[in-house]
């Protein structure tokens, strides 16, 4: 049984060991008293390992002391405090949601989008409020994380919401913020609306682009390759694009891609120093095997030095090919020990 | 067969990292992929962004991100496993702490194992200790290696191991520290007596707060099987068990500065390692 008075009273133990042992005491004594009195010693506590161990402490306290105390720290001009307090509020769950919004309605823009933060880790169906006021607030700052949120929390009810938010006189921030959000939640109609209000891909301004294309990759059709495949060689996109193609390819796996791609594709593979960006071209290469240049293409990357370029090969040909390429791959694998490219063709090599 | 974009494997690296401190280069890409595979198979998904959105966002408990980690980890346990980190120990941390004790008359030296598994470990650590400090036979020293699984404590104070486990030994350490009989290798009684096994569950506070006045701690790809609030418990005792001065390792892999702030990081060679100051 913990003596909670004696634990509050070593809380000021001039020894930081018996300090930690007795905020952790006084967490799992689990009474508001002991809340209280790990709140009130955090601003005086000099060792960060105890500040620590109080927040672990008030974590296991239920009393709503706990969130209250924790709202008060967001203004605190120390991060650590600030941190811990946020993840504490978020552990608190649902229970918070009224404390939020009195702290939303009576708090300035740092504390507002704080509040939008701990919303969006709270995932709970109660925040619409908070959303909707935020998505109003004359900060923008607010309003962006409120649409980030959104976005990664993919509160479908909000899309409208966002879709109105797209003009072409829109801040920068808040316009790429609003696709990213729209990608994440994922709606084909917020294609279409998206070209309605801001035109299409290659119309946009090129700070845009990248996060058009990722909103065509998560709620494109075959219909929008064409699109995309005339990003691949831009500068500063053709990432962007073929992670798209990517996408679009894994939603419609008989996606049809157009021929043009096969050279940018293969320029890709020859140029890029990303190991994944390689592996990632050789295996829409995959699509295009009808071309007989793609095939060699594809059979002298089995033999490429980067191991991930080895491995999409592998794939894209058995995905792609037939009996021919089948003993292209056994015979070109006869010398491979790599044990994840074997696996990626099927099993070890027999004669 | 699915396949990730660069960004769901930018996500899904990026979540790994801050949840379980596993770094995953794009060379990787498919040693995840096939992870991930197993898993969207296990939870019924088509759809490499459903997985991402649900370990991303819609994993509030940390059970699928820990089901993955049951993949993506190896629980093999080997001798002299992560080198680079025990190199850091020998030529840096070790030589210090010990100076300084040396000059403040102490003859005491104390290492905690904790999670020892079948106590590769810990006699590595005999090795090193050996090695680098000849002079410890003369000293107070001494290795605690614990582990909440008994079988394991039984095998591992047999101190008998396959060329498994062995296999990163150099050559001279393992003539010099090892007898063997036919494929088994069984560590010289001189070395196995520095170490000390006893079962200890790293999750009883109790427990954990008799661990006292260590100078190293080594927990290493034992955490990443913890929650997060398992995890920073663990480390908060590990704080209070370390003299000031002393060290802590976790694996190459999981971060002290992840986990707490409690620590100081301190370069040492090449590696950074975490001190108690």
């Amino acid at each position: 049984m913990v003596d909670l008075h004696e634990c509050i009273e070593k809380l000021s133990s001039e020894h930081e060991a018996d300090r930690i042992y007795a905020a952790e005491d006084i967490g799992y004594a689990n009474e508001a008293s002991g809340a209280r009195a790990l709140l009130a010693r955090l601003p005086e506590e000099p060792s960060r390992a105890v500040r620590e161990a109080i927040f672990g402490a008030l974590l296991q306290i239920e009393d709503e002391s706990v969130i209250s105390g924790a709202l008060a720290l967001l203004d605190s001009d120390d991060s650590f405090l600030r941190n811990q307090a946020l993840e504490v509020l978020r552990a608190r769950g649902g229970k918070t949601l009224p404390h939020l919004e009195r702290a939303f309605a009576e708090g300035n823009n740092d504390r507002r989008k704080f509040v939008v933060d701990i919303a969006a880790k709270l995932g709970d169906p109660g925040t619409s409020v908070i959303y909707e006021r935020a998505l109003k607030d004359p900060d923008l700052n607010v309003v962006i994380t409120a649409v980030e949120s959104i976005g990664n929390a993919r509160q479908v009810q909000f899309r409208v919401h966002l879709e109105r938010l797209l003009s072409p006189d829109g801040h920068p921030m808040l316009l790429g913020a609003c696709l990213e959000a729209l990608a994440q939640i994922g709606e084909p109609a917020s294609v279409e609306t998206v070209r309605g209000r801001l035109g299409h891909l290659g119309s946009v301004p090129g700070y845009l682009q990248p996060s058009y294309l990722r909103l065509l990759g998560a709620c494109g059709c075959p219909a929008d390759v064409d699109e995309v495949a005339s990003m691949i060689g831009s500068e500063g996109v053709g990432t962007a694009a073929l992670n798209t193609l990517t996408s679009l390819r894994n939603r419609y796996p008989d996606l049809t891609l157009p021929e043009r791609l096969a050279g940018p594709l293969q320029d890709v593979v020859a140029q890029s120093p990303s190991a994944l960006l390689g592996y990632e071209a050789v295996r829409l290469l995959g699509g295009l095997l009808r071309d007989r240049a793609v095939l060699d293409f594809l059979e002298a990357c089995l033999e490429h030095t980067e191991k991930a370029v080895r491995i999409g090969a592998v794939q894209a040909l058995r995905e792609g090919g037939n009996g021919q390429t089948e003993a292209v791959l056994r015979q070109r694998l006869a010398h491979e020990t790599d044990e994840e490219v074997l696996q990626a063709w099927g099993g070890k090599i027999t004669e | 067969m699915m396949q990730l974009s660069g960004n769901q494997f930018d996500k899904l690296s990026q979540q790994i990292y801050a949840r379980l401190g596993l770094l995953f280069e794009d060379k990787k890409a498919y040693f995840l992929q096939k992870r991930i595979e197993k898993r969207m198979g296990v939870l019924g998904l088509q759809d490499p962004g459903e997985y991402v959105f649900l370990l991303c966002y819609g994993d509030s408990e940390g059970k699928e991100m820990q089901a993955l980690a049951n993949l993506i980890t190896t629980n093999e346990t080997y001798m002299f496993r992560e080198y680079e980190q025990l190199e850091a120990f020998a030529n840096h941390c070790l030589p210090e702490v010990l100076s300084l004790k040396q000059s403040r008359g102490e003859q005491t030296l104390r290492i905690w194992s904790a999670g020892c598994s079948s106590g590769e470990e810990a006699y590595t650590l005999a090795i090193i200790l050996q090695e680098v400090f000849p002079q410890s036979q003369y000293w107070n020293c001494e290795i605690v290696a614990n582990d909440i699984d008994e079988n394991m404590l039984a095998q591992a104070s047999r101190a008998r191991y396959w060329w498994r486990s062995v296999r990163d030994v150099p050559a001279e350490y393992l003539e010099k520290y090892f007898v063997r009989e036919d494929d088994a290798y069984t560590v010289r009684p001189k070395t196995a007596s520095l170490v000390k096994f006893a079962h200890l569950n790293l999750s009883d506070r109790m427990a954990m707060r008799s661990m006292r006045n260590f100078d190293f701690i080594f927990c290493r790809n034992v955490l990443i099987y913890f929650d997060d609030r398992s995890r920073k418990s663990a480390v908060d005792h590990f704080y209070n068990s370390l003299n000031r001065g002393g060290y802590i390792f976790l694996g190459h892999s999981e971060s002290v500065g992840r986990i707490t702030s409690a620590f100081k990081l301190k370069r040492v060679g090449t590696h950074l390692v975490y001190a108690k100051e």
